[in-house]
C-alpha cells in the first residue's frame, strides 16, 4: 500500500471517533507541555544567571581566609587576622597570570545621615578595585591613591545606601557618620557607585567604599585585611592564575586549609553543572508523564482494534496483506502522538511565557528541546503502537469476518 | 479453472473437534455461473472460505486458475484473494465511512494502482453496476440494493477470474434481490467465473449447476435450465 493511503487511512481512523482521539492524545500534550515548560525556564534562567555571573568577568577571583563549604551559605565572612595587604603585593609580584591585585576589609557598620541611619558593609579599598569588580562610580569619584597615602576620610556609597539615606538630596560633599563599636567618624561623600543589583549573594547596590589605610588606621584599627580580589590577564589564564596564586599562598602558610581561592570561572561551572542536573531531574520526572500518555495511547488503540475488527477482515478479503494492516494502525498512534507532541510544544511555550511574564523570569525554548520532544512523542507512538499494531494483523480472515 | 481434490477442514471448537468438510472434491470451468446449496451446517461457508483463499484445507489440494494455492503463505493467498478473487458478503461489507468511490477504489489500493487510474477504474465499475449518481454517497445513504451493487463494482474493479458471493441476496428484498441476481447474469454474459453460495432456490436456479453440500460432503451435482451445454 502506497505511503500517501496508509496515512489518509491513519488519519480517517484518528477522525473516525474525534473526541476519543483527543482524549488519548491528552496525555502526550500534557507531557510534552510540562517538558517544554520545565526545560524552557531552566534553560532560561540558567542563561540569565550566567551571563550576569560572566558580567562580573570570569577572570575575577576571590581569596578569602578559612574553608568555603560549597557555594551556598557564605555571607560576609569575619574578620579572620590572615591576610596583609603585603600578601597581596606579593601575588601580584610573583604570579605572571595576575593582572590586577585588589586588598579589601569589609564590615557592617551603621551609617548616618541626620535622622536617617542604616546598617551596611563598609569596604576599606584601593583604586584597583573598580577595575577588578568591573563596577564603575556614576557621580563624583572614586577612591584614588592620594587617599590611600593620607588615609582620608572619604566615602563612596552605592545606590540604595545613597537613596536610602539621602533620598532626592544630592549626597556629594554631604558628611555621614561612620559607627565603629568604638567610635563615630564623620566621613565626606565623594562619589555615588553606578547600580548594578545583586549576583548570587553580594548586592552591589549596598555597599560603601572608603581608603582602606582609613579603614585600616582610623576604623578598624587592623593590619589585616578581610579578602583579595584577584583578576587574571584574561580568560584563559584564570585557571593559571588560580595555581600561581595557590603556590604562593602556600609558601606562606603552609597549610592550604588556612585560605580559600574561589574563582569565577569554577563558581559558574559549578553552577551550570548543578542546575544541568537539576533540568534533567525535573525533565524525567515530567517525562514519566509521557510514558503514562503512551500506555493510555496503547489502551485506546487496543480497543479501536478490537472495535474494527470487522474493518480489518474486509480489508483482509479484498487484499490487503498483514503489513499494510500493522502499518495502518501503527501510523494512527504515530500521528496521534505526532500531533499531540506538537500541541504539548506549542502550549508548553504558551505557558512558560505565561510564566515568564508574571514572575519575571527569562525563557528559552531551543531548537534541539523541539526536535527532543517530537522525537520522543513519536517513539512512544512507535513503541505503545506496536502491540495494538500486531494484534490487528494477527487476525484470521474468516473470524473478523464474522465479528458483529 | 478451479479444482479441488479431496478437501477436508477441521477445527476445534473448545475440546471437541468439528469436521466441517470431510472431502469434497469438486471441478468448476472457467466462465461458469455455479451454486453451491446446502442447509444450515452443511459445510457450504466454509467451502466458500477455502475456495475464496480466506482458510486453508487441513488437508487436501486446491487448484486455481493451474496454480496450487492450498499450501500459499498469507501474503501470497492476500495477493491471490487481491488480484483472482472478488467477494460478494450478504452483509455488503463495505467501509461505512468512506463513499462509494473510496470503497470501490480499495482492492486498486491494495494493488498499488496510482490515484488517477484508481478514480477511473472505480468509476467504470459503478458505471458498469448503474450507480454512477451515487458515486460520492456513504454507504448509511445507500439502499440495500444499491450498497450490494457498490459491493459488487469492488468486487470486479480489479478484474478478477472468479467471483464468489456468499448469500448476496439474504439482506435484500424479493424486488432489489432480482435486480442483483440480474446483474450476475450479465457479468457471467461479459466472461466472468461466478459461484453464489445461498440456500435459496430461486437464487441457485439463476445459475447453471447447482452443487449441493450435506454433512461435509458433496452430495449431488444438478444442471439448470441455463446450462449451457
Amino acid at each position: 500500500m502506497e505511503f500517501m493511503e496508509n496515512f489518509k487511512a491513519a488519519l480517517d481512523g484518528i477522525a473516525a471517533n474525534r473526541m476519543r482521539s483527543f482524549l488519548s492524545m491528552l496525555g502526550i500534550i500534557i507531557g510534552i507541555a510540562a517538558v517544554i515548560t520545565i526545560v524552557s525556564i531552566t534553560q532560561g534562567s540558567q542563561k540569565a544567571i550566567s551571563e550576569r555571573i560572566r558580567a562580573l568577568g570570569t577572570n575575577l577571583i576571590n581569596v578569602t581566609p578559612g574553608r568555603i563549604r560549597g557555594v551556598a551559605g557564605r555571607r560576609a565572612q569575619a574578620l579572620t587576622d590572615l591576610f596583609t595587604v603585603e600578601d597581596g603585593e606579593k601575588i601580584l609580584k610573583k604570579a605572571s597570570a595576575v593582572k590586577l591585585v585588589a586588598p579589601v576589609l569589609q564590615k557592617n557598620l551603621l551609617l548616618q545621615y541626620k535622622d536617617k541611619n542604616t546598617e551596611i558593609t563598609v569596604n576599606g579599598v584601593t583604586p584597583e578595585y573598580q577595575e577588578v569588580l568591573n563596577f564603575w562610580v556614576e557621580k563624583g569619584r572614586f577612591i584614588d591613591p592620594r587617599d590611600i597615602k593620607f588615609s582620608r576620610t572619604l566615602i563612596v556609597l552605592g545606590q540604595e545606601v545613597a537613596s536610602e539615606l539621602f533620598g532626592d538630596e544630592d549626597p556629594l560633599g554631604k558628611y555621614v557618620i561612620v559607627n565603629t563599636s568604638l567610635s563615630r567618624y564623620k566621613f565626606r561623600v565623594i562619589g555615588i557607585m553606578e547600580p548594578k543589583g545583586q549576583v548570587m549573594f553580594f548586592n552591589f547596590d549596598r555597599q560603601a567604599y572608603v581608603p582602606l589605610t582609613t579603614a585600616q588606621k582610623r576604623l578598624l584599627h587592623t593590619k589585616y585585611i578581610t579578602s583579595l580580589l584577584i583578576q587574571a590577564r584574561d580568560e584563559e589564564s584564570a585557571n593559571e592564575a588560580v595555581e600561581q596564586v595557590d603556590a604562593v599562598l602556600y609558601q606562606k602558610f603552609q597549610d592550604d586549609n588556612k585560605y580559600n581561592i574561589m574563582s569565577q570561572e569554577q563558581i559558574l561551572s559549578t553552577m551550570e553543572s548543578t542546575m544541568g542536573i537539576f533540568t534533567v531531574m525535573l525533565a524525567g520526572i515530567a517525562g514519566i508523564s509521557l510514558l503514562v500518555g503512551g500506555i493510555g495511547i496503547m489502551n485506546i488503540m487496543l480497543v479501536s482494534v478490537t472495535e474494527r475488527t470487522r474493518e480489518i477482515g474486509i480489508r483482509m478479503a479484498i487484499g490487503a496483506k498483514r503489513r499494510d494492516i500493522r502499518l495502518q494502525f501503527l501510523s494512527e498512534s504515530i500521528i496521534l502522538c505526532l500531533v499531540g507532541g506538537a500541541i504539548g510544544i506549542a502550549l508548553g511555550w504558551l505557558s512558560s511565557s505565561l510564566i515568564a511574564s508574571i514572575q519575571g523570569w527569562p525563557t528559552l525554548i531551543s531548537f534541539w528541546a523541539i526536535v527532543l520532544a517530537l522525537g520522543f512523542s513519536t517513539a512512544v507512538g512507535l513503541f505503545f503502537g506496536i502491540y495494538p499494531a500486531n494484534k490487528a494483523s494477527k487476525m484470521d480472515p474468516v473470524e473478523a469476518l464474522r465479528y458483529e | 479453472m478451479i479444482q479441488t481434490i479431496d478437501i477436508k477442514k477441521s477445527y476445534r471448537v473448545g475440546e471437541v473437534k468439528v469436521e466441517a468438510l470431510r472431502g469434497v472434491s469438486l471441478r468448476i470451468r472457467k466462465g461458469e455461473f455455479v451454486s453451491i446449496t446446502g442447509p444450515s451446517g452443511s459445510g457450504k461457508s466454509t467451502l466458500m472460505h477455502i475456495l475464496g483463499c480466506l482458510d486453508r484445507p487441513t488437508s487436501g489440494k486446491l487448484f486455481l486458475d493451474d496454480g496450487e494455492v492450498g499450501k500459499l503463505n498469507d501474503n501470497a493467498l492476500a495477493e491471490v484473494r487481491n488480484k483472482k478473487i472478488g467477494f460478494v458478503f450478504q452483509q455488503f461489507n463495505l467501509l461505512p465511512r468512506a463513499t462509494a468511490l473510496h470503497n470501490v477504489e480499495l482492492p486498486l489500493i491494495y494493488a498499488g494502482v496510482r490515484m488517477r487510474e484508481r478514480m477511473e477504474r472505480a468509476k467504470i465499475a459503478l458505471e458498469k453496476v448503474g450507480l454512477s449518481h451515487r458515486l460520492y454517497h456513504r454507504p448509511n445513504e445507500l439502499s440495500g440494493g444499491e450498497r450490494q451493487r457498490v459491493a459488487i463494482a469492488r468486487a470486479v474493479v480489479n478484474n478478477p477470474p472468479l467471483i464468489l458471493a456468499d448469500e448476496p441476496t439474504g439482506n435484500l428484498d424479493s424486488k432489489a434481490g432480482q435486480g442483483i441476481m440480474e446483474l450476475f447474469q450479465k457479468l457471467h454474459e461479459e466472461g466472468h467465473t461466478l459461484i453464489v453460495v445461498t440456500h435459496e432456490r430461486y437464487v441457485a436456479e439463476f445459475s447453471e449447476r447447482i452443487i449441493h453440500i450435506r454433512d461435509g460432503l458433496l452430495e449431488k451435482e444438478e444442471e439448470t435450465v441455463n446450462c449451457k451445454r
